[in-house]
């Protein structure tokens, strides 16, 4: 929360710690004290009349607004019906509904939004478009972020890992258009921060995308870059896999060793057998483990976890144990 | 002077510090009520529902592992377990921990789940007792159950985060119901601050829904009134008081219920205590200790949002049991940590929340029921006029109400759970009717709770469950 946000919640407190004061010193004031001699009786009957008093105004309010939102919500939830009957005869069926629509739109924009948001979630293509058009037209905020993706990618580059996320989503459909420009821009950053959140959104988007600023920030100085670059490497085909990610094998940070591993999985890099066999005997469980399920996937690693099992080596023994029972039972993808 | 003008004066000394003590205590209350309601109003519906299902896809959240204790849970593990498997999170884990049951829980998982005993070893390094097996599920599904010799939900849990893999875990309740999108609201708080150590979510109250499938599908308050004050009692516990606690980062307690929490940062504080039975709060304490020690920058949130979904006691001497056990619970925390209160070193914690939770949470009940003794010897002796005792006693009934009626007001302003105007005039009727009778009986319960916490009792008692069903 904002430092501002916290210093208005304060201050409305204050305010209304302040009003209840004040409602029980009038009371007090000019009816209590004037009937009960004792001051301390008093006060208390003050308190118990300005506490029955918000007991009737809360008690009120709140019947009454239960009672307008059933209204409400009967009336919307009949308006969505035949709005979104509309939009799917004029988007779907291509007949011109905008007339129509413009009446919704007098009698309850935010119904109108609301279907608009919900079938621009569902649909793909010229459907799509047309429903973005139609939003445009009658002047809802469309939900693509098309013209201000700089602006999008620069906030959620900048901001935590909740905003990434969502903007990594959210920017999915431009992440072409991003790849060619923002995303090499934002490897070749200084700050990490920025770094980070274009490597993650390689990751994200899952898409083959040609960013061979990706080799770059292998080597970056912070391990959380260097993990997330591992983890974007199979989507942005810079090659020399065996070469960065044998190297990332050896790193002095278990999540990146960890990182490394998944991408030798993933990509199925062979050459990297022996090196994942070696890290078998990694400290850091979840390292070794990612290693045992990387040789698993080798076309040679059953036959080489076998003879780690057998061996005297109780540590990488037990994880390369693990591995073989989820690669026979077909369970590698749920590790 | 006079014995008798002694006593009297003693009388009258306790009379007024009473009186303050209440007037302490209701207008702490109210500014607890107030600022949860505008820091709740403020965070209300922070992502649209197209943000969560943008969420829902990301791979870029962390893994969470599920940790679910399971003690003689026959009635409830599979609806339960299928529950917890099906939460919509793209990346979780279920594990199950059988605490040593006596009863088929066990069996039940590995028929209905296809368990297999799996080679996976622990990775953790908290002390619990053995572990028998760990199994996983042939079926395409997450599920690991834990099982091990019995040992307490502590042990249990500290077993399960020693097998979990998830940076995140959450701890729940096995007989307890998280919403579909449970997971994904209460992870947010790591999400947008990775100092965020601790997080919980809102408990309701189950007894009146309709489930079905391990999933609420009608919301209604309950129809009974022992559990209809208990839903009034968890609303304005998680809705006033934690929300403004947790605004001050000032959060004693996360719910044993639904808490999720960074594995490492449980696992260096050295995992739940054992020995006590509040060992959520423990925890929650000890975490705030540990980080306050070695002045790192931490958070501990609660999230009002995310619920999870509750069975409560029907019966006075299950709810006794309970209502005794927390306040233990509570003894049990405020002794171990007695050394950070009042100690500026600790900020907010030492200085407001552990000295509130000691003067009015630990030996509140106490005073209360002190107050009940001398207003009646007051009134036998002639000491208090009965008018004097009357308005007093609705003072501080109005107070409850008012208490109350604001964290059903503040429901109903943000979370909307409630859909028909009869469950919000039912809930109402409780807010008033609790203040007689049941309050009472609530402060005479905590009361033995508070001597049995100082003289060192231990143990749960049993919680008896009926399984999911219609109401």
């Amino acid at each position: 929360m904002k430092e501002g946000g916290r210093l208005t919640i304060w201050l409305s407190t204050l305010f209304v710690i302040i009003g209840w004061s004040a409602a029980i010193g009038a009371v007090h004031l000019f009816f209590a004290r004037t009937r009960i001699p004792d001051a301390g009786l008093a006060l208390a009957l003050s308190v118990a009349i300005v506490q029955a008093v918000c007991i009737v105004v809360m008690l009120t309010a709140l019947m009454a607004k239960k009672a307008v939102r059933a209204r409400r919500e009967a009336r919307s939830a009949e308006l969505r019906l035949r709005i979104a009957g509309n939009l799917a005869s004029d988007v779907v069926a291509g007949r011109d509904r905008v007339r129509a629509l413009r009446g919704y739109l007098a009698a309850s924009r935010r119904d109108v939004e609301r279907e608009i948001a919900a079938m621009a979630a569902t649909l793909r293509g010229s459907s799509r478009e047309r429903i973005l058009e139609l939003g445009r037209e009658f002047g809802i905020t469309s939900p693509e972020p098309e013209g201000r993706l700089e602006e999008v990618f620069a906030k959620a580059a900048g901001g935590n890992l909740l905003e990434r996320a969502v903007a990594a989503e959210e920017l999915e459909p431009h992440a072409q258009r991003l790849a060619e420009v923002q995303i090499p821009r934002a490897l070749r950053s200084d700050d990490s921060s920025r770094v980070l959140a274009a490597l993650e959104m390689l990751h994200a988007w899952k898409r083959s995308l040609p960013v061979p600023e990706v080799a770059m920030v292998l080597r970056h100085g912070d391990p959380r870059v260097r993990a997330a670059a591992l983890r974007a490497l199979p989507y942005s085909a810079p090659g020399g896999y065996e070469t960065n990610v044998g190297h990332a094998l050896r790193d002095s940070d278990p999540e990146v060793r960890r990182a490394a591993a998944e991408t030798a999985r993933k990509l199925r890099l062979e050459a990297l057998l022996d090196g994942l066999v070696e890290n078998l005997n990694d400290r850091d469980r979840s390292a070794a483990l990612a290693a045992a399920f990387a040789v698993a996937v080798m076309p040679e690693g059953m036959g080489r976890l076998e003879r780690v099992v057998a061996s005297d080596d109780r540590f990488a023994a037990a994880v390369a144990f693990e591995a073989l029972e989820k690669a026979t039972i077909g369970r590698l993808h749920f590790s | 002077m006079s014995a008798f003008e002694v006593w009297g004066r003693v009388f009258d000394l306790t009379v007024t510090w009473i009186a303050y003590y209440v007037a302490t205590i209701n207008i702490l209350y109210m500014f607890l009520t107030v600022l949860g309601f505008f820091a709740l109003w403020r965070d209300r519906g922070v992502l649209s529902r197209t943000q969560q299902d943008a969420l829902l896809r990301s791979p870029l959240l962390p893994p969470v592992a599920v940790l679910a204790p399971a003690f003689n849970e026959a009635a409830t593990c599979r609806e339960s377990v299928r529950a917890m498997l099906a939460l919509h999170y793209p990346n979780h884990e279920v594990i199950v921990i059988n605490d040593g049951s006596k009863d088929e829980t066990l069996q039940i998982l590995i028929d209905e789940f296809k368990l297999y005993r799996s080679g996976r070893t622990p990775d953790g390094t908290l002390p619990t007792k053995p572990v028998r097996a760990i199994y996983e599920s042939r079926d395409p599904i997450r599920l690991v159950v834990i099982d091990k010799e019995n040992g307490g939900k502590a042990d249990s849990l500290n077993a399960g985060i020693n097998v979990a893999r998830a940076p995140v875990v959450c701890a729940v309740d096995s007989d307890s119901l998280l919403e579909e999108r449970a997971l994904l609201f209460v992870i947010q708080p790591f999400l947008e601050d990775d100092s965020t150590i601790a997080a919980g979510g809102m408990i309701r109250v189950v007894n009146g829904c309709t489930v079905d499938g391990g999933r609420v599908t009608e919301v209604h308050a309950p129809r009974t009134l022992l559990p209809l004050f208990q839903a009034v009692e968890y609303l304005r516990a998680f809705l006033g008081g934690r929300v403004a606690f947790s605004f001050l980062n000032s959060l004693l307690i996360i719910s044993g219920a639904f808490g999720v929490f960074r594995r490492d940062a449980v696992i260096e504080a050295g995992g739940w205590l054992t020995s006590t039975v509040g060992e959520d709060m423990e925890l929650v304490v000890r975490l705030h200790r540990r980080w306050r020690d070695a002045r790192r920058r931490y958070r501990v949130v609660f999230v009002a949002e995310p619920v999870c979904w509750t069975e409560v006691p029907e019966s006075l001497r299950i709810l006794q049991r309970q209502r005794n056990r927390w306040q233990r619970g509570t003894v049990d925390s405020m002794s171990l940590h007695r050394g950070m209160i009042l100690r500026p070193r600790y900020g907010a914690i030492g200085l407001f929340a552990l000295p509130y939770f000691l003067i009015f949470e630990m030996l509140g009940p106490a005073v209360e029921l002190i107050g009940y003794a001398v207003t009646i010897f007051g009134l036998a002796t002639g000491l208090i006029s009965p008018n004097v005792a009357l308005l007093f006693a609705v003072v501080s009934i109005l107070f409850g109400i008012v208490l109350s009626l604001s964290a059903v007001v503040l429901e109903e302003l943000t979370r909307r759970r409630y859909p028909s105007p009869a469950d919000l005039a039912r809930l109402f009727l409780a807010a008033v009717l609790e203040n007689l009778g049941f309050r009472q009986l609530h402060t005479w319960w905590r009361t033995r709770g508070l001597i049995d916490g100082l003289r060192g009792k231990q143990g749960w008692g049993a919680m008896e469950r009926r399984g999911w069903r219609a109401p």
